[in-house]
């Protein structure tokens, strides 16, 4: 299981590295619980996903599984807030 | 000496107050090491072949006396045809104005006056529907946008209007600063601004502060389109501090920046356009309407310039002055949004963001030369496919010829000096507190996303709802405000009605001001009087755009209960 924390507007570890089928889930710890966060795959990049909105002060997604490695935004933070999940064989 | 080794680049950069672990204070760097600029950076900033223009001051708007001494004035809201030239292209523009301008006419009043306009909607109707309102009872929006919703206009809203005065502390209520009113196309409106002191003898015998204050349109759905035509203009309060010696003798010249926003026919007609495409030739930010004007000064001489950014989403980075001597322009800053500072601050830097305004004394070097008045790349801008050079790259605003017999005392009508101290309005905008006030700590405001890549923002949470304030305080209290920006781009924070101190890193008052720039991530923190008027008015993000589509939100300030 892997964890991706979201934080001061970043993802940490990013990129994040799993194994195939390996569960990830995000976590949003900015202190204010308006920092709203998502993280979305960028389209054809990889799997699809979403977390939906995720509230700061320690909201949690479900957990993701993926095959490919996929690159991912914020959409709430479409321009400075990207990611990757880089998955190992 | 040939004119290449004469060619003196002065680049006027005035950055205004961003920095700091963020809590934005006065900027007073001091007199930076000048940067050199290159025939080349000036070329991508487009100093252009053509001859520039001779500067112009905006028109003044003509004021006569009323039977009970008031000044009466007219504005009238109707397309105009006017002419741009761009480095020898000239465009041909049919654009929404105030009397016919691609700038709207200078405003000048002082404390005591009282400003009747009658003000004429002459746009075409597009809504056959539409009902002039006096927002009493919140807002009637028009097609496609209600109270709460974010959404972008659609046109039929375009050609209402109403009238603002950004930064007049005025009452917000009935025939004053009043955004709420809607006036439809076809209608007509006597507004009556009471420049205090005057009127109701409850607000004291408070006299105006004199500054840089200016008006423009401020229908919600129509702000941005009706701007980005030319629709804003100076408004002067004159005063005291203009008697200072110094200040009077200095020539002084109003530079409305504007960024007009014209499609490849020279109009303005759709947001979508507007908000994501910018034709080529037209990314230049004007002053007073022209581009690259020429100013001419002496040796020595000192001039007071007012900088109005009425743009609709730029910031102006204005860049350090860059000699190829040791000399250069100095420059002062003697007021921040229309209030002034107690002492001229010497700067190399100023950055107006939008809604931003500074007056400056500046002092032309003992050297003749050429040099410009240049911004650099802004911070933030329209985003789009633009198809030429972006509003946000390095550009010349003006040029400067510094020529002539040098100013010195004995020419007449030539200023030199600079003065010691000057006089800001602490008798109205004493520090904040002062013995017997209580600051109320106000929940945090908070700018935050619907839709990023619509450019849908909201505040605490919510677009603009012209019912549901989103901050209620009483008339006569103090209160500290924090504003944080939970988006990934800066946001100018404006708020109606009453400037505000901010704070600086370690909590003490700084600089007054009525519009502040939010960096992402970060809060803001400043005091303010709700003082002297009650009723409805609204705080929104500058980048109007933004506002039109919901970043307003109400502010309601309730009478004392007995």
């Amino acid at each position: 299981m892997a964890e991706v924390k979201i934080k001061d507007m970043k993802y940490s570890p990013n990129p994040v590295k799993v194994a195939p089928g390996e569960p990830v889930y995000w976590v949003n710890e900015e202190d204010d619980e308006d920092m709203v966060h998502t993280a979305t795959a960028d389209k054809g990049a990889g799997n699809e996903f979403d977390t939906g909105n995720l509230n700061g002060n320690g909201e949690k997604s479900k957990e993701f599984t993926f095959d490919k490695t996929t690159s991912y935004y914020c959409k709430k933070h479409p321009k400075s807030m990207k990611g990757v999940v880089e998955v190992q064989a | 000496m040939n004119e290449k080794r004469k060619l003196l680049v002065a680049l006027v950069i005035l950055l205004a107050g961003l920095g700091g672990s963020w809590a934005p204070s006065v900027e007073a760097r001091g007199a930076a090491t000048p940067k050199r600029l290159t025939a080349s950076l000036l070329a991508k900033a487009g100093l252009g072949t053509a001859s520039p223009s001779d500067w112009a001051d905006p028109p003044k708007l003509p004021l006569e006396k009323g039977p009970n001494g008031e000044l009466v004035g007219t504005l009238r809201v109707a397309y105009a045809e006017n002419f741009l030239s761009i480095d020898g292209n000239r465009q041909r523009l049919w654009l929404r104005s105030y009397n016919g301008g691609l700038t709207g006419p200078t405003i000048e009043v002082k404390a005591g006056d009282t400003l009747k306009i009658n003000f004429k909607n002459d746009l075409p109707v597009q809504d056959p529907n539409c009902k002039d309102t006096d927002g009493e009872h919140g807002m009637d929006m028009g097609m496609n946008m209600a109270d709460g919703v974010c959404a972008h206009p659609t046109k039929q809203v375009f050609n209402v209007t109403n009238l603002h005065t950004h930064g007049l502390h005025i009452s917000p209520k009935g025939a004053s600063d009043n955004v709420l009113r809607k006036i439809c196309p076809g209608s007509g409106f006597t507004y009556q601004f009471d420049i205090l002191p005057a009127g109701d003898p409850g607000r004291g015998t408070a006299k105006h502060y004199p500054g840089t204050f200016w008006y423009h349109a401020h229908n919600h759905g129509s702000t941005a389109m009706q701007l980005a035509s030319g629709m804003s203009g100076a408004l002067i309060v004159r005063g005291d501090v203009d008697e200072l010696p110094e200040i009077k003798a200095a020539r002084e010249r109003i530079f409305v920046l504007q960024q007009l926003a014209y499609d490849e026919n020279g109009q303005v007609e759709d947001f979508e356009k507007l908000k994501n495409e910018w034709k080529e030739g037209q990314r230049h930010t004007l002053v007073n309407g022209q581009a690259k004007p020429l100013i001419r000064m002496r040796p020595n001489q000192v001039e007071r310039w007012r900088l109005v950014d009425s743009g609709i989403f730029e910031d102006l980075p204005i860049r350090i002055v860059n000699t190829l001597t040791s000399e250069s322009f100095k420059m002062y800053r003697i007021a921040i949004d229309g209030i002034t500072r107690p002492k001229p601050e010497e700067i190399s830097e100023v950055e107006l963001g939008p809604g931003y305004r500074v007056d400056l004394l500046v002092q032309a070097p003992a050297q003749s030369g050429t040099y410009y008045l240049y911004k650099g790349e802004s911070k933030f801008s329209l985003l789009g496919k633009n198809t030429g050079p972006r509003v946000n790259d390095p550009q010349i605003l003006a040029q400067i010829e510094v020529a002539g017999e040098p100013c010195t005392s004995s020419v007449p009508g030539c200023a030199t000096q600079i003065p010691k101290s000057l006089l800001a309005p602490t008798y109205m905008l004493p520090d904040i507190p002062q013995p017997g006030e209580t600051v109320v700590q106000r929940p945090t405001i908070k700018f935050g996303v619907e839709d990023a890549e619509q450019s849908l923002f909201t505040i605490n949470g919510t677009c603009f709802d012209s019912k549901k304030p989103v901050a209620e305080p009483v008339l006569g209290t103090v209160e500290e405000w924090s504003v944080k920006n939970n988006t990934e781009q800066v946001h100018p924070f404006h708020i109606h009605v009453n400037a505000f101190q901010m704070l600086d890193a370690q909590g003490k008052p700084a600089e007054w001001r009525d519009t502040i720039l939010v960096p992402p991530g970060k809060t803001v923190k400043f005091r303010t009087r709700f003082e002297r008027f009650d009723g409805d008015f609204v705080l929104h993000c500058h980048i109007l755009t933004h506002e039109d589509s919901g970043m307003m939100a109400l502010v309601r300030v309730k009478p004392k209960t007995p």
